[in-house]
């Protein structure tokens, strides 16, 4: 079990960092209290990951995800995904840890 | 958390924000730093009718000569003006101003609508910010506009509208010369007076600023709204079509020429010989162009920024040798022999590392940083400048809930709005801490504090909203209103004061140590709280609503809620989950049942006001079930 990222979400990821012109940042991602149903997602584009974070590369090194120790309590063998629609575009968390989902995906609980 | 800065410009418009202490100009996602500040209102509807919105930047301007009557480009120019401003410029730039009916606002004629410059440039500040929500993965903050130094009260207060229309927090207007100066760091030299000359595509700026105290001051500006790089290219589009012997060319056969002429300009920045080859209509013209010639061709343009230079310095009473630097600004600057006669009129080299494109938005997001205190640039607020562990409140079952999180810049607000757990409260405790970890009695506690007098309301119904205020001195503020009888109460904590290095790094290992249990106990504690919820609600209908019980409802419901009673006294939260759950499954016929009544009463009341009151609980009944 680790973290997952899909083509999409490095594809979009990859734009991301274009635009921001920080081809070498990290991704992070992490977990905080609160949201509609307890617990809910944060991402962070930065410079280098933090030093007690958990770290994963894909793609020959190039991408690099970032977990601060707390969130990959509740993160590990989540998968980080892209998503395009009408009514949203964002990245998604498919949690296989997570009991339910609030309708705006942004929380969920164990 | 972030400021940003934009560069609303007359032709272009850049935003940049500062990431990791280095300022950055946010692309596009074709990898553009540039946005041409061009509005095109194509009058295409939403399905529902509505005007869709305009097209905005590069997608405007790629088909601006087939749609002139409704593509708003250099839009900047009316900001503020007033309607006999406006009619000059608008007959500068062949522009159709409605025609107001006794009013004094300027609108512009685009198609069969009608705009103000306000509403147009707010289009393409709003495409800006949206960029940098996008790359920042976060809403910015606040955001700091450059406009020019000559801008009056009106133009900059226009500047502001836009801002606010476009939905943003204007933090500052900063003068576009000082952003440049800023940009080059010309402030750590503490005094100086310097000199930014800004060749764009159609204007001409000159600035003289002053520094004394780390502070710029503009002492006089001057420039030329007819005068850029668009009048080299069109010296340049005269010889071509002079040499296919075209005259008098207009539509496509005079742009093909202005667009062959760019480029020659573009290829003479670096190379000393720029082919040309270009289709003009059935004339096809191959040619080469020397550095040499061409530096002959714009000389008589270049040399007119001298007269404003030497009008700028006239007003600050200085001579060119007394700059102590020049900042260049604008693509046109690019030029080589632009360069040039700067450098022999003030004797000096200018500085020219910085992307002329850019400077002005790189100095705007410096200034936007500085307002985040979190730069170091900024010398008043280095002593603290992030909130360096979480605040928050307690809340029911010893919860703690944050409102503002460890490592936000401050100056920093947010509001969170809670209830009341019971019927009848008259007051909530506030309970106010500081710290990681998930339950209150792990964190620490920096004050507690009363909202008293609440009138009489049933559980959940009372709005009590929440403020955490942390100012640039780092004090916090906490204050509680209560939403309907607008009751207020508020306290001040210094809140970073006691905690050294050593002990805030002691709090969040153990806030690490202890995730897990945390906020396994967080979960268990949040569960019984419903569940205490659900079954107190359970009760209440009990013992109003009995005779709507059918079968063995009374049986079933008490079966379950005796077992949900029970695993509240124990920590397995997956079934203290499940029974709430169930509890809610088998009252829900009785649920609808009594609100059925409920409703059918108040009808029968005929009393309107009563029938709204309780199509109101219903909702909120339902509501409840939901949540």
């Amino acid at each position: 079990m680790a973290i997952q990222i899909t083509d999409r979400a490095v594809t979009r990821f990859q734009k991301l960092r274009m635009m921001r012109q920080t081809p070498d940042h990290v991704l992070r991602v992490g977990v905080r209290g609160g949201g509609c149903s307890g617990l809910s997602y944060f991402l962070d584009i930065v410079e280098a990951p933090e030093a007690k974070d958990k770290v994963f590369t894909f793609k020959e090194g190039e991408i690099t995800v970032a977990v601060d120790r707390k969130s990959y309590l509740f993160l590990n063998g989540t998968e980080i995904d892209f998503e395009k629609t009408l009514m949203k575009t964002g990245f998604v968390f498919n949690n296989p840890l997570s009991g339910s989902s609030c309708s705006c995906g942004e929380s969920f609980t164990l | 958390m972030a400021n940003i800065g934009i560069d609303l410009g007359t032709t272009n418009s850049l935003v940049a924000v500062v990431m990791g202490q280095t300022p950055r100009v946010l692309l596009d996602d074709e990898g553009r730093s540039l946005t041409p500040s061009v509005v095109r209102y194509s009058g295409a509807k939403n399905p529902d009718g509505s005007d869709a919105p305009p097209m905005i930047g590069w997608e405007a301007l790629e088909n601006a000569v087939e749609h002139a009557s409704t593509t708003l480009t250099s839009v900047k120019r009316f900001m503020g003006r007033s309607l006999d401003e406006a009619r000059k410029v608008a007959e500068e730039l062949h522009y159709t101003l409605a025609d107001g009916e006794g009013q004094d606002v300027v609108r512009i004629q685009a198609g069969d609508k009608v705009v103000t410059p306000v509403e147009v440039s707010a289009w393409i500040l709003r495409l800006l910010y949206m960029r940098a929500n996008e790359c920042l993965m976060a809403e910015p903050t606040g955001v700091v506009i450059t406009v020019p130094a000559y801008f009056d009260d009106a133009q900059r207060q226009a500047t502001r509208d836009a801002g606010k229309l476009a939905g943003m927090n204007v933090l500052r207007l900063l003068n576009e010369p000082t952003a440049a100066a800023l940009a080059y760091g010309l402030q750590e030299n503490s005094q100086g007076t310097y000199v930014v000359f800004d060749l764009g595509g159609g204007t001409f700026d000159i600035s003289v600023l002053e520094l004394s105290e780390g502070v710029f001051q503009v002492l006089s500006t001057a420039g030329d709204t007819r005068l850029g790089g668009d009048d080299f290219d069109r010296e340049v589009a005269k010889l071509i079509l002079a040499k296919a012997g075209i005259e008098n060319a207009t539509g496509k056969v005079l742009r093909a020429a202005m667009e062959a002429g760019e480029q020659a300009k573009r290829d003479l920045t670096t190379g000393e010989i720029a082919e040309i080859s270009v289709e003009l209509g059935s004339a096809s013209v191959q040619m080469q162009l020397t550095r040499g010639e061409f530096n002959e061709l714009i000389r008589p343009i270049a040399e007119r920024t001298l007269m404003s230079c030497k009008q700028a310095l006239a007003d600050a009473e200085m001579e060119p040798g007394d700059m102590d630097g020049v900042v260049l600004v604008g693509g046109s600057t690019r030029v080589p022999l632009v360069r040039e006669i700067v450098e022999q009129f003030f004797g000096r080299e200018p500085l020219s590392n910085l992307d002329p494109d850019k400077v002005v938005a790189l100095g705007a997001a410096l200034q936007a940083d500085i307002l985040t205190g979190s730069s170091e640039l900024s010398d008043d607020l280095l002593l603290m400048d992030v909130v360096p562990l979480s605040l928050g409140v307690e809340t029911m079952g010893g919860v703690v809930e944050r409102l503002i999180w460890r490592s936000s810049p401050i100056p920093v607000t947010a509001s969170e709005t809670f209830t009341t757990q019971v019927d009848g409260q008259n007051a909530v405790d506030l309970h106010v801490l500081q710290g990681e970890r998930e339950l209150a009695k792990d964190n620490r506690s920096l004050a507690r504090f009363k909202l008293k007098g609440i009138p009489d309301m049933p559980a959940g119904l009372p709005r009590v909203k929440v403020t955490f205020t942390v100012d640039a001195d780092g004090i916090l503020s906490v204050s509680a209103t209560e939403q309907y009888t607008k009751t207020h109460a508020e306290i001040e904590v210094q809140h970073s004061y006691g905690l050294g290095d050593d002990e805030i790094e002691a709090m969040l290992e153990a806030a690490i140590d202890h995730a897990e249990s945390d906020v396994d106990q967080r979960l268990l504690i949040e569960a019984r709280v419903e569940a205490q919820q659900v079954l107190a609600v359970v009760d209440k209908s009990l013992s109003r609503d009995a005779d709507l019980l059918a079968g063995n409802e009374a049986q079933v419901i008490s079966q379950v809620s005796v077992a949900l009673r029970q695993v509240c006294e124990g920590d397995d939260r997956k079934r203290i989950q499940e029974l709430t759950t169930k509890l809610d499954e088998v009252t829900a016929p009785f649920a609808q049942r009594r609100i059925e009544r409920d409703l059918k009463l108040a009808l029968e009341g005929q009393d309107a006001l009563e029938v709204l009151d309780v199509l109101d609980r219903s909702v909120k009944a339902a509501e409840d079930a939901a949540n």
